[in-house]
């Protein structure tokens, strides 16, 4: 295999093409973390996916790697576990906005707040796509969706906006304890 | 994309990427966007890169860190 095609060993091949609609981004994201596996060498034997539900949780099953599918929001206590249990593993959880940030958004406060050497990547595609186009929370302000067909009036909750006080903290808050 | 998935995957300690994906069918139909290569024109427009910022505004990407702890 050449340079340019070396990520497809991170990958299924004969699963693909993968089940998203044809100007989906994921796949997109699947290749560009593929690729960035590949760039840092990561042991196909020592690294693990968790995918949570949802388009996005798909994407673990396409990685030729131990991958799990986890329950809708608890990707990242699963990855937790998996991380506690043996630490020399690569935890990677790939999961959507809504299924992180919505309904698991208790187990990332918690999982910032204990630090734990694990790598969170979010598909934020800023809508609940599976189920059909309701309102997620990384939704803009001013729009109409499925079920706010009078526009949305929340600020979205956007990683960097809100939690980025709780990453600085943290250092701080080692110190106290 | 590629940078941030990375320097991610080197930090030690918890880290969080957040991508910015369209979903042109259940989502991008509905605000108007014909195919989802407008949908992502668009995002190119709206967000700004801003590497080296201790906070991002509502419309900037870019990556924060925190010093890590041992």
């Amino acid at each position: 295999m050449d340079n340019n095609s070396r990520f497809k060993r991170y990958l299924k091949l004969d699963l693909l093409p993968t089940p998203w609609c044809p100007g989906c981004g994921n796949g997109i994201a699947l290749k560009t973390i593929c690729q960035a596996f590949d760039e840092l060498d990561l042991p196909k034997q020592g690294t693990v996916v968790v995918s949570g539900i949802g388009c996005s949780g798909r994407s673990a099953g396409f990685f030729d790697l131990d991958s799990v599918h986890s329950v809708h929001g608890r990707a990242i206590p699963v990855a937790e576990g998996i991380k506690y249990a043996h630490d020399a593993l690569n935890v990677v959880v790939v999961s959507g906005d809504g299924d992180l940030l919505g309904i698991g958004g208790n187990h990332l406060l918690h999982a910032i707040r204990r630090n734990t050497n694990i790598t969170v990547i979010c598909y934020a595609n800023e809508i609940y796509g599976m189920t059909g186009g309701q309102v997620s929370p990384t939704t803009p302000h001013n729009t109409k969706t499925l079920t706010t067909p009078q526009a949305i009036r929340i600020t979205p909750l956007m990683f960097s906006l809100s939690l980025s006080t709780v990453i600085a903290f943290l250092p701080a808050l080692r110190r106290i304890i | 994309m590629k940078k941030c998935f990375l320097e991610a995957l080197k930090f030690k300690g918890f880290s969080f990427v957040e991508a910015r994906t369209m979903c042109i069918v259940n989502y991008g139909r509905r605000l108007g966007y014909k195919n989802s290569n407008e949908m992502l024109l668009h995002y190119k427009e709206f967000y700004k890169i801003n590497d080296d910022a201790e906070e991002l505004a509502q419309n900037e990407i870019g990556i924060l860190k925190s010093t890590p702890v041992s």
